[in-house]
């Protein structure tokens, strides 16, 4: 033993220092019990005790050097025994022993993968993003993910992925036999283990979204040390995100499934509505075409006069419900930009209500406030007030009123908004039937009873083209009382005060 | 007010029907009418014929309309109005402003197309399409119906479009308020003079730099408008 040999110079020193006073003691207290009364005087005493130190003082600085270095070496010895103790930790500990710094920077490594996953175009970037991430966390290249189960995801089938598409793992019968066997011990993840099979020892971990395993994550482990603890713990926290990812793989296949389908139709519904309205068109502008020719022409008599008029008059009614499915296709695909003109809105309202012909109703026009221009696109504000007053006249009884109200407002933001109210003294709205008045091909059980051939496109139609020129529009209404619809629309004030300078003097008092 | 000698118009269509129904109309509104079928019939009878205006179908079979706008207008700047089943706003449409002084969306009023004509042919009378001052820095490009200046590019509406031809026609005159009236609206619009206010207001927030001190949109107090081709700037650096 080498820690001895210093151990028992110390204790020789120590021996050899003591010696002489405790030999001189002896002799003394053997010779003369009663020494203490002869040898009473203090001088005797002090003598003694001066030459029992100065030998002690004499043997320490003879030993002091020998044992300084034997303290040394002690403490070399210490150092050294203490650091061959960690020679007996496994590799795989140590490889283990990873900060938790380090930890904490792999999972956010993973948490990267995982994040980009689900935004991944398909299910099987998925899968090998997760493989990847295995391998790149756990610095084994040898793992391999097992899809067992994927439903309706038409882009990720049952079987093996490694890290790449154009490498694929070599042992896949072999993983498959066992991932049949795997599904086997029933519902529920369990932890990640070491599992020991007729072909080799796998780590395995589950991908289990719920009660649901999905896949497994496995490496093979034969003649490898067993997976710590810890390093189970960091597999099945692995299994756990690429549950997740798989998860959102599923989600995001299926709804890409569904959203592809629903453009899909949007594209034929579209497609039909344009080709059906072209088809139209030509056509139409013939009948009109020919119909105002003939107007013109002498020689009918009163009766072709008339059907003359109802044919103009149907022709008329047939472009306006083109020109609103045509605006209805073009404001589905985006691709409607109105003009904004400037005009008065009150010649339009009767314009338009001119067009409709509504004999049996009456029209009460009246105007609010400062004088003002609307700004907006004359043809989309004429298609705005036919679709509504053509909507008032059709709901409300004959002999009824229907009212336009006009008037410059001050709108929210401070800006001074046109304002159009068009009330009916009709069969109103429930509360129910009001929200969805403004939804695409919507009608209520009344509009059916009481309107029959009516399309559904009017409101959806009107809304979206006062949206379009930076309008708004709203309802209110109350059964068997009436309807008003209100739109507001940009507006310019043609007033003194708001003109200013820029108003002729000529023109402004004409 | 027609013109000493009737304008001719050539209609391309291939709905025979239109293009007979249309032609009976135009003729009687005191215009010779040319008429073909197609796109290579139109171009056959231009060998012989040039007429003052052009109106196209755009969709027709063979050679369509937007080819043959592209043909006509690499042989000479013959005005076009456009006929067109697809909406104003589609793009090909958009692309054709670069060949067509307008377009009427089928089916149209036969009206609408009288009056669209009569403002084409009086705008191509001014002969400007395109029209720079301020030394380069404000341009106004009335085929492609946009303002550039300093500061940006602003679309021009049709409306601001003819009022620009009619004040750039009689540049550096004062236009009277009633004149612009009756030039750039028509009797249906049931227009008043606050729309040529409103209208100007708006112009000026494109051509200017500072609208509520015009340059270019200038007032005559109790006259009209006048659109001013050089600035005082500009005559002060000439007088220098």
């Amino acid at each position: 033993m080498g820690i001895g040999r210093p151990s028992l110079r110390l204790l020789a020193v120590l021996l050899t220092a003591a010696l002489p006073p405790l030999a001189a003691f002896g002799a003394l207290t053997l010779a003369q019990p009663t020494w203490m009364a002869r040898v009473g005087s203090p001088l005797s005493v002090l003598i003694l005790a001066g030459a029992a130190l100065l030998w002690i003082a004499l043997v320490a600085v003879v030993a002091a050097r020998p044992m300084a270095d034997d303290a040394r070496s002690i403490a070399a010895l210490a150092e050294r025994g203490m650091a061959s103790t960690g020679d007996g930790l496994s590799s795989v500990q140590r490889r283990l022993a990873t900060t938790l710094e380090d930890r904490n920077r792999q999972i956010s490594d993973l948490a990267d993968l995982i994040r980009v996953a689900p935004i991944a175009k398909d299910a099987m970037a998925v899968a090998h993003a997760m493989v990847a991430g295995a391998r790149q966390v756990t610095g084994d290249p040898t793992w391999l993910l097992a899809i067992l189960r994927v439903p309706e995801t038409r882009d990720l089938e049952a079987g093996v992925y490694g890290p790449s598409a154009e490498s694929p793992p070599g042992t896949l019968d072999e993983v498959h036999r066992w991932a049949a066997t795997a599904e086997g011990p029933g519902p529920g993840p369990r932890d990640a283990r070491l599992v020991a099979g007729p072909w080799g020892a796998f780590t395995v971990v589950d991908v289990a979204a719920g009660d649901e395993l999905r896949a497994i994550l496995l490496a093979p482990w034969e003649g490898r040390p067993d997976p710590s603890p810890a390093e189970l713990n960091l597999f099945g926290l692995i299994g756990q995100h690429a549950a997740t990812a798989l998860d959102h793989a599923v989600l995001y296949s299926r709804l890409r499934v569904q959203t592809e389908e629903l453009n899909r139709m949007a594209a034929v519904q579209t497609d039909f509505l344009r080709g059906i309205t072209h088809d139209l068109q030509t056509p139409l502008t013939s009948i009109r075409a020919v119909a105002s020719e003939l107007q013109q022409s002498e020689g009918f008599d009163q009766t072709a006069r008339a059907d003359l008029e109802t044919i103009a008059q149907q022709a008329d009614r047939l472009r306006r419900m083109v020109g609103q499915l045509l605006a209805v296709s073009r404001l589905e695909v985006g691709a409607l930009t109105p003009v904004q003109e400037v005009l008065r809105v009150a010649p339009l309202v009767r314009r338009t209500w001119d067009a409709l012909r509504a004999g049996e109703h009456n029209l009460a026009l009246e105007e609010d406030g400062p004088p003002h221009l609307v700004v907006a696109d004359p043809d989309r504000l004429e298609q705005v007030l036919w679709a509504l007053m053509d909507n008032a006249v059709k709901y409300s009884p004959a002999g009824s009123t229907i009212s336009v109200h006009l008037a410059l407002i001050q709108a929210g933001g401070g800006d001074r908004v046109s304002e159009i109210a068009i009330h009916d003294e009709g069969v109103g709205m429930d509360p129910t039937t009001r929200s969805k008045a403004f939804e695409q091909f919507f009608r209520s059980d009344d509009a059916r009873r009481l309107v029959p051939d009516g399309s559904g496109i009017g409101l959806y139609a009107a809304r979206g083209l006062v949206v379009a020129m930076g309008g708004a529009i709203s309802i209110d209404s109350e059964p068997g009382v009436g309807t008003t619809v209100r739109l507001t629309l940009p507006a310019e004030a043609t007033d003194e005060e708001a003109v200013g300078s820029w108003a002729d003097t000529s023109a402004s008092t004409t | 007010m027609q013109p000493a000698l009737r304008p001719a118009l050539l209609l391309v269509d291939d709905d025979p029907t239109l293009l007979s129904v249309l032609a009976r109309r135009m003729a009687r509104e005191g215009y010779e009418v040319l008429t073909a079928p197609s796109g290579a019939q139109a171009l056959t009878l231009l060998e012989q014929r040039w007429p003052s205006l052009l109106i196209v179908d755009l969709m027709m079979p063979g050679m369509d309309g937007f080819e043959l706008c592209a043909r006509v207008k690499r042989i000479a700047d013959l005005p076009i109005i456009v006929l067109s089943a697809v909406d104003a706003s589609e793009a090909k449409v958009r692309a054709l402003e670069d060949y067509a002084e307008d377009y009427i969306t089928k089916p149209f009023d036969p009206d609408e197309l009288v009056a669209r004509v009569q403002r084409v042919l009086r705008r191509s009378a001014t002969g400007h399409s395109q029209v720079v001052l301020d030394g380069g820095d404000l341009q106004i490009d009335l085929t492609g119906r946009r303002v550039t200046r300093p500061g940006g590019t602003f679309p021009l509406t049709p409306t601001e479009v003819r009022l620009l031809h009619v004040l750039i026609a009689q540049m550096d005159r004062t236009v009277p308020t009633d004149t612009i009236l009756n030039r750039v609206w028509s009797e249906s619009d049931g227009a008043d003079p606050s729309y040529v206010w409103v209208t100007i207001r708006r112009l000026r927030r494109k051509v200017e730099v500072d609208a509520d001190r015009p340059r270019f949109l200038v007032t005559e107090r109790g006259v009209g408008y006048r659109l001013v081709s050089s600035t005082a700037a500009d005559r002060a650096a000439a007088a220098e």
